[in-house]
């Protein structure tokens, strides 16, 4: 299954909100990946969630298969929604 | 005989060693004014309260990603360890002003190659903390890091020594 999530934080998806994106996705036995504009990067890996270059505004579809696949393309949606705050 | 023996060792060596990107005091990652790194959630590292700003490739190795505000970049070794190297915190809101980056994502690199060159009085006239963490990305390739704290100059070997798992 795959959701689509729009990318709210002004500084887009850099080193601290691709580490939250990380983690979530490594909570999940399966493969997880983000897709932006026809490409697709595996969510679990810094280095690939940081070549997606989310920027505020970007769509990004949360992609994952299987049993608890929808709970962590929440908690990546979630990540990818939220705005940081310091 | 001995020595291809001893040739095959240091071949399966399962540790990568650090050199310095900058010169500067290398502190613990517990001093970084910033949870997601000082609580090591960001990988296992350390930081470099930095005095110079040439941030140089602490090993051989590629530019796994530059972030196109010119302030953090991961540098990949041949063993697949990846390493963040974080210019300052909170510094991708100056939006790349202050930071000149050499390299792009792609990029082979030689050790102390320069990678960024960053104004760091730029950062702290932004009101910014130019602690500089250095962590490993790929953290699941990573047993444990050892660090040197105290002062250092950039190229300095062995700052930091990242222990890899032995499965691969």
């Amino acid at each position: 299954m795959q959701k689509t999530f729009t990318v709210e934080n002004p500084t887009g998806i850099h080193a601290r909100p691709a580490r939250k994106i990380v983690e979530a996705a490594k909570a999940f036995a399966g493969d997880v990946f983000l897709e932006k504009a026809g490409n697709r990067f595996s969510a679990k890996s810094l280095v690939k969630v940081l070549s997606v270059g989310a920027k505020q505004g970007d769509s990004v579809a949360v992609v994952a298969e299987g049993d608890g696949a929808e709970a962590a393309i929440d908690a990546i949606g979630a990540v990818l929604v939220s705005q940081e705050s310091h | 005989m001995l020595g291809k023996l001893f040739g095959n060792d240091k071949a399966k060596a399962k540790t990568v060693e650090i050199a310095a990107p900058l010169s500067g005091k290398v502190v613990s990652l517990t001093e970084v004014p910033d949870e997601a790194f000082s609580q090591g959630f960001m990988g296992p590292g350390a930081a470099i309260v930095p005095t110079s700003g040439i941030v140089m490739a602490p090993f051989d190795g590629k530019i796994g990603h530059l972030i196109d505000t010119g302030h953090a970049v991961i540098v990949e070794h041949g063993s697949g360890l990846e390493l963040l190297i974080h210019v300052g915190i909170n510094t991708v809101e100056m939006k790349g002003e202050g930071f000149k980056p050499l390299v792009k994502t792609g990029d082979s690199v030689k050790q102390g190659q320069p990678l960024i060159e960053v104004d760091l009085d730029r950062i702290r006239e932004a009101g910014y903390s130019a602690v500089t963490p250095i962590v490993v990305a790929s953290e699941d390739l990573a047993e444990g890091v050892d660090s040197v704290y105290g002062d250092t100059i950039a190229q300095a070997a062995a700052i930091m020594t990242v222990h890899l798992k032995s499965a691969k």
